[in-house]
């Protein structure tokens, strides 16, 4: 049998961007140095005489300075991204693709899955292209053709869809507060979503597409009929002053709209008695980044009406009122920790 | 004057084209659902197996051509949901940040080749790199975020710092 020849394709793949890659080949034991040395000096504690020792190993050999640079670079590349962007591009890759073993898997399930990620998550669903984008902690409040109006929330997408016969709006991202008007015509009025619709029999409600894909509906005048995308004979009828979910199989009412719910409109976030993990989730959506919460005050209660537009300065009123601490590690990357006892001095946000 | 193996190198090419690359496309627009995508792919898969050495002694090609495709084909679709990815990312910001789109393909460049030289590794492993390259965590803060021991975090980065540094 002849063999199939070996195309360089991996090969010529891992040449990658000529930036990024030095032309010399470096050797695998000078790499290891490198890798050791690079993971040294990001163990956090890094003495001066450990930068010394690093310099002079850098300075014995070309071969390691040359090793050295190639760590630099990807760096320097990575540099340049805004972290969040950075880790939601790299982290957000198929992950079904990443966790398969053998490439025989990964390429049956590409072949397989290919056509319906690419199908599912076409046009009207990209947040980059949709008519109307609101940034992280931002809101817009946006004037329908109609006369009524739609206020998008912090990181939002949307798309207005109107034509003859109906009123569409879909919510790629994100979560809009909607205010119905009386259509001459009399079309009915739909927010779309990845899970489903929810149609408008009422005048005031507010739709938010949830990360794991399911959608929240809260109905505060009139009422919404959710109707899930793959089960439309299971669509319910929500009251004013209820809140349901809403999936791609399921809608179902999940209790009684919180007063405050549409507080977010006046740039405020109000609770009472919301755990504290609950809460740092809330005011995450409205700050670049990772804003994490130790388990071990995941259940302290907070209370209170907290401004949207500085986040920061909540944060900091949180450790007036809680036996908590905010460690900053980055710009975008927060952390809420118990109080240490023996800690000298409050924990300063910049 | 070409020498005397090229014009049969150059009929094997010919005839591999003109029965094989209808087919091929047609192949790759049912993975796809997209037949400009398809083409495209189709044109490239040509392209490679083109300059491949030894293309004369391939006997079935359509086993050839569909694991050439295929290839570019896993690349593609990661391509794409990495793109989006970034692009989606890349809406949430303040509009000063937003970058040109000469700037943007650049980092789109980046981050795919990034990706491609994480892949593979556990999940795990990637994010302690990520945490480690990205947000700058030290070893303690990693473990304590992943809820690992340290010296997990190390060997993880250990090995995908080898990974995205020195690729072979």
């Amino acid at each position: 049998m002849t063999a199939v020849p070996r195309m360089g394709l991996l090969q010529e793949d891992a040449t990658g961007l000529p930036l990024m890659q030095g032309s010399e080949r470096i050797a695998p034991a000078v790499a290891q140095e490198a890798v050791h040395w690079w993971m040294a000096l990001k163990s956090g504690d890094t003495s001066t005489a450990q930068r010394a020792r690093w310099q002079r190993w850098r300075d014995a050999d070309p071969a390691h300075e040359a090793a050295w640079q190639r760590i630099e670079q990807v760096g320097g590349r990575l540099a340049g991204i805004p972290t969040p962007v950075a880790r939601a591009a790299l982290t957000a890759a198929p992950a079904s693709l990443q966790r398969r073993r053998s490439v025989q898997l990964l390429t049956a399930m590409v072949v397989a899955g290919g056509t319906a990620l690419v199908a599912r998550q076409s046009a009207p669903w990209r947040a980059f292209t949709a008519d109307h984008v609101s940034a992280i902690g931002e809101r817009q409040t946006l004037q329908l053709p109609d006369g009524g109006q739609a206020i998008l929330n912090t990181g939002s997408a949307l798309n207005v869809r109107f034509d003859a016969e109906h009123r569409v709006l879909q919510l790629v991202r994100g979560e809009i507060l909607v205010q119905t008007a009386q259509d001459a015509t009399h079309r009915p009025f739909y927010v779309e979503t990845q899970a489903g619709s929810a149609r408008a029999l009422g005048t005031r409600f507010t739709v938010r597409a949830r990360d794991d894909g399911s959608v929240d509906v809260g109905v505060m005048q009139g009422a919404v009929e959710m109707r899930p995308l793959d089960a439309p004979a299971l669509s319910q009828v929500l009251k004013a002053g209820f809140v349901g979910r809403l999936t791609r199989t399921q809608a179902t009412p999940t209790g009684a709209l919180d007063g405050n719910a549409g507080a977010w409109t006046d740039g405020m976030l109000v609770v009472s008695h919301m755990r504290l993990a609950d809460f740092l989730a809330e005011l995450g959506r409205y700050r670049l980044g990772r804003l994490a919460c130790d388990p071990a005050v995941a259940g302290l209660q907070v209370s209170g009406a907290y401004p949207l537009d500085d986040t920061d300065s909540v944060l900091a009123s949180l450790t007036s009122a809680l036996p908590i601490e905010v460690h900053t590690y980055t710009r975008y990357w927060v952390s809420v920790r118990p109080r240490q006892r023996h800690a000298a001095a409050a924990p300063k946000n910049s | 004057m070409p020498a005397a193996a090229e014009p049969a190198l150059h009929a094997h090419v010919h005839l591999l084209y003109s029965e094989h690359h209808g087919w091929l496309q047609g192949w790759l627009r049912q993975k796809l659902g997209n037949a400009f995508d398809a083409a495209d792919l189709a044109q490239d898969t040509f392209v490679r197996v083109l300059r491949a050495p030894g293309l004369d002694r391939v006997e079935e090609p359509r086993a050839y051509l569909t694991t050439v495709a295929r290839n570019l084909l896993i690349n593609h679709v990661r391509r794409r949901a990495i793109e989006r990815a970034y692009l989606d990312a890349l809406s949430l910001l303040p509009e000063p940040v937003a970058p040109s789109p000469e700037a943007r393909l650049v980092v789109l460049e980046t981050l795919v080749e990034i990706d491609r030289r994480l892949s593979g590794l556990p999940a795990q492993a990637k994010q302690a790199f990520l945490l480690a390259q990205l947000e700058g965590l030290g070893q303690a803060e990693i473990a304590a975020e992943l809820g690992i021991s340290v010296s997990t975090v190390k060997r993880h980065l250990a090995k995908a710092a080898m990974r995205c540094f020195f690729p072979e």
